[in-house]
Formats: C-alpha cells, structure tokens, sequence
C-alpha cells in the first residue's frame, strides 16, 4: 500500500509540474504566436490579390487594401480593388484539422488561389495538399454546383480537380471541408448583398 | 443507431487503425509470433482501448469547460496508465484466470500507441460520446484482427516455408504486414468514419 | 594517458553500438510507425532523423538527471510525460519565434512523441545510466535511426516520383511506382533491406 502511494505521489507530482510548465510556457509564448497566425493569414490574403507588402508595412497594406466584412459572426476580407473575397476555412482532415484562406473571384464561384496554413496530414503524402504546387491546379475552378476531386482519369469539368495519387483519404477529406465551408460563408455572402 | 454500426464497421475495415494508419506497430510485431499470445494482446487491447476511450471523452469536454485543451495529451498519458495499472490490480484480484491469460500483456499497452491516437482522434473530429465509445471499440477490434492475421500467417510460415536465414524475423514480417496493408486497402470507400 | 584513451574506447563502443549493433531500426526494430510514414521523401526523412535525435539526446539526458527518483512501476509514463511535454514545449517555442520551421514540422510532431525509439532508449539506456553516456547513445541511436530512414527514404523516392531531393533524377519516360509512396511500399523496402542487412553481418534472428 505505501508503494502504491508512493507512486500516486510521484506521478501526481510530475503531472502537476508538468502540466505548471506547460501552460507557463503557453502564457508566455501565446501572444507571439497569436500575432504570427494573424501575419500569416494577412500575408495570404495578400498574396492571393498579389498585393505586395513587406514584413515591415504588412499590416498598413492589409489595412488599405483590404475591407473586413463580418456578417453573422463569419469574417470575409473583400479586395477593394478587384472585388475579390476572401475567408478562411477550417476541418477534420485524416489526421488533424486542416486551415487555411480561400480566395474567390467576385462571382463568389471562381477560386483565385487556395492557401493552407496548416495541416497535420502525412509529409509528402497528404501533406501535399499544402503545397503550392497542388494548390495551383484549383486556381480558376468553380465551387459551383460543387467542388469536386477527380479520382480517376477521366478529362476534368470546370469543377473538378485531380486528387493527390496515393493520398485519397486525404484529397476526400478536403473535399469535404472545401464544400461544407463554402456552403456556409456563400449563405452568409448572399444574405448579405440583399 | 446505423450511423454507429457503420463507424464500428468503418474503423475495423477500411479505416484499420494498424494497416491502414500503421498505428501500434511495436507491439504487432513482437507480440505476433503465435495465435495464442495474439488473441491474448488482442484481447487486452479491446478491453484497455474501449475503458479509456469512455474515460477519456468526459475528461476531455471537463478540459474544455476550464479552457485547458493544451493539457489534452499529458492528461490522457496520464489517465490512461492509471486505468491500466488498476485493471492489472483488478483483475489479478478478481479474475485470476484472465490474468493468467494476458495480465503481462497490460504494461505493455500503456506505451501503444494506438490507445492514445484513438483519444487524440475523437478529439480531432470532435465525436460525441457515443461515436467516441463505437470509435474506441472498433480500432481495437480492428487492431486484434490485425494482429491475429498476421500471428497465424507466422505460426504457418514457420512450420511448413524454408525461409532464407536473413529473411526470418522481423524482415518476413515487414513483408507481410505490407502484403496485408495492400490487401485492406481494396476495403477503401466501404464505409465512412 | 591510460586514462583518456579507456574514455574514449567507452565512448566509441557507445556510438558503435547504436548505429550498428544495435541500431534501433534493423536490430532492435523501434521507431517503425515513423518511419514508415516519413520515409516516402528523402527531405522528410532528415527532417525526422534530426529531430529524434535531438528528441532523444535531450529526453534521456532529462531522465538521466532523475533516474533515482522515479519509483519502478511508473517508469513508463514518466518517460511518456516528460518527452510529450518537452516535445510541446519545443514546439510551442518554435511556432512563436520560428513560425516557418514550425509549419514545416508541424506533421512530424505527433509522429516523434509516440516513436518508440526514444521511450526505448530511456527504458533501456537512461535510466541506468549518467547523463554523459546518456548523451552519446541518444546521439548514436538518433544517427543510427537516421541512417536506415536515408536509405529506405532514397529508395521510396526515387522509385514512387523518380526524384531525389526534389530534383529529378529519373527520365521522364518514368512510370511513377505510386505504392512506394504509401505505407505498404515501405513495409517491402524495410524487410528487404533488413534481410539485405542480416545477410551481410551474418548477424540472424536468435530462433
């Protein structure tokens, strides 16, 4: 019995020093990061207009160029100058969510670029989806009536893309969040414009 | 409720947490060498897999509640060794016969890494508790089928192939568990998770 | 002058052991998971081997430092704890300060925290053993692990999209052999190359 309490004590322990030292950290760096998602998502916005900025004026750039709409608790950043709009997009992907910022022409159907921000999907597989690359091969698809991967060979539709070979799970999973989040943020768009 | 049988059936198939996600490979592979130890660790891996799946679902949405997510994967670590280590205590007191059977298989679970990836899963697509249990239950399942096909193709190899020196052991087994892994991706599209 | 030299042969054995006799991936069989997974790209694959052999270097210097205090039956999840936690840690700061590298790692994390190869060292090195040795087996496991993860990752590489690095060095004429991308293409190339191995070190599974 004094074993097991021994024991209790020793990984109680560790579980609360551990647990101290990690949200210490996390306190410490939370800001930073917080301000470095917010530079990254600027960036993306940024760079789908093809606005160029530096790290050092990013955010007066962002801010000239770049209208915040929130309608319904979604936020859109409309390109005033091209009518471009753009959101961001989050879900389930095979291992991890999956973020990034989709950018629309102003039809709200064509995309302009795609970037992800971040994924936890396997390097070189699904982790493709990440990549430039890839992402350009959705550049002038329509979301409409839906995005969708093309597995098989067959010559794609103006809203078909072509899956990452050896990673369909993955490709399916986009799939899935590129669609249910366009249905979301089109919803808000189109209540919006009335 | 078919939603659930199509989750249980998904996670033992098309979505195998061990050759199709390629999780919990250590101990497939030492554990494998007879049917009998494999349906041994198997049967420990249902029992520990399900328990702290259920365990860990209301931990985690009590984690949520305080705003302490972060935490998420030392908790888990946590609870999970504790509900091993009292099963281990339990079960040598209660049921001496079970844990005669696969008791030295407990310690080994803690360290799998498909009793933590099941947790770190439900909360990547957010289950609710009943998928969370179904989840939990079916990757185990889906875990021992794997290790009980790989453990009778190896007790059959052994006795009637004249492998090359080098091949026996853990190479032979890589080779298997690939031709397995090939195999079940033919299951893909079968039933979504 | 005895001296120096009986250091040095102590610390050499350590470093040989690690890459070669038993080396974590073709001897002792750790740390398959990751491998498996990370090995398709040769870019991936250094990637990873770095970052467990840092992981394991610091982990098991850690345990090191307080193998006499960690009572026996909760050995496992100490070691668990204390490299899950210094893995957040190491994460946590890079993404505030080296935001770039973090989204580049950020998939490898999960796979070093559950790689058994640093659990393994602690249960079999670290805790028995003070923090100088401790540091010169993390680093010749880590290195040992890296070595077979180049080799199988050159192969899969070269096979699955033809390139090496990124750069191609197949022809284009090239059918890209796409399972060599995924896990049952790994599994092929590490049997073979572990029985490429054992055959050439006559060193054999004891039966």
């Amino acid at each position: 019995m004094k074993q097991n309490m021994k024991m209790m004590v020793f990984v109680l322990i560790l579980g609360l020093l551990t647990s101290g030292l990690l949200v210490g950290v996390d306190a410490l760096t939370r800001d930073r990061i917080e301000q470095n998602k917010i530079a990254q998502l600027k960036a993306a916005v940024l760079d789908a207009n093809e606005v160029s900025y530096n790290f050092g004026n990013i955010h007066t750039v962002f801010d000239d160029e770049i209208e915040t709409i929130v309608v319904d608790e979604l936020t859109f950043y409309l390109h005033t100058a091209s009518g471009n709009v753009s959101y961001t997009f989050i879900g389930g992907g095979v291992w991890g969510p999956i973020s990034g910022v989709i950018t629309l022409e102003d039809d709200f159907e064509t995309i302009v670029a795609i970037k992800v921000l971040k994924q936890e999907e396997t390097p070189g597989l699904g982790g493709i989806i990440a990549e430039a690359k890839y992402l350009a091969n959705f550049v002038g698809i329509k979301m409409v009536p839906s995005l969708e991967v093309n597995k098989d060979s067959s010559p794609n539709q103006p809203n078909e893309v072509d899956a990452i070979t050896g990673a369909t799970r993955t490709s399916e999973a986009f799939e899935i969040i590129m669609n249910d989040q366009y249905a979301l943020y089109q919803a808000a768009w189109d209540s919006r414009e009335e | 409720m078919s939603n659930l049988f199509e989750l249980i059936l998904a996670s033992i198939l098309n979505h195998n947490i061990a050759l199709v996600y390629i999780l919990g490979m250590c101990p497939l592979i030492a554990i494998s060498t007879n049917v009998k130890n494999a349906k041994g660790m198997g049967l420990a891996v249902i029992i520990v897999v399900t328990l702290t799946a259920i365990i860990n679902w209301p931990i985690y949405q009590l984690l949520l509640a305080t705003g302490t997510e972060k935490l998420a994967l030392l908790v888990f670590i946590i609870t999970i060794a504790a509900v091993v280590q009292l099963l281990e205590i339990f079960m040598e007191k209660f049921v001496p016969s079970m844990y005669n059977a696969f008791g030295i298989f407990l310690p080994l679970i803690t360290v799998n890494c498909v009793v933590l990836a099941v947790s770190l899963f439900f909360v990547n697509r957010e289950y609710t508790f009943g998928e969370t249990a179904a989840f939990g239950f079916g990757s185990s399942v889906g875990w021992a089928l794997a290790i009980i096909l790989l453990a009778g193709i190896r007790e059959k190899m052994a006795k009637i192939s004249d492998l090359p020196k080098g091949l026996q052991g853990k190479a032979i087994v890589f080779i298997i568990l690939g031709i397995l892994a090939l195999a079940f991706i033919g299951f893909t599209g079968l039933a979504s998770i | 002058m005895k001296w120096i030299r009986l250091r040095y042969t102590k610390w050499f054995n350590i470093l040989k052991d690690g890459l070669h006799r038993n080396n974590p991936i073709v001897v002792a069989v750790l740390g398959i998971c990751s491998s498996l997974a990370v090995t398709n790209r040769v870019e991936n694959a250094i990637a990873m081997g770095l970052g467990v052999t840092f992981v394991v270097m610091a982990s098991s210097a850690f345990i090191s430092l307080i193998r006499n205090f960690i009572p026996g039956k909760v050995r496992m999840v100490t070691y668990m704890v204390i490299i899950s936690a210094f893995v957040i840690i190491v994460q946590m700061f890079l993404e505030a300060y080296f935001p770039s590298i973090a989204s580049a790692l950020g998939a490898y994390v999960g796979l070093i925290i559950t790689n058994c190869i640093v659990m393994g060292r602690a249960e079999a090195f670290a805790v028995k053993n003070p923090v100088r040795y401790t540091l010169v087996d993390g680093f010749a496991s880590g290195m040992g692990y890296t070595l077979v993860l180049l080799v199988v990752s050159i192969v899969r590489e070269l096979l699955a999209s033809g390139t090496l690095l990124g750069y191609q060095i197949m022809p284009d004429t090239w059918p890209n052999w796409v399972v060599m991308s995924i896990a049952p293409g790994g599994f092929f190339v590490l049997g073979l190359l572990i029985w490429g191995i054992r055959e050439w070190s006559k060193f054999y599974e004891t039966n």
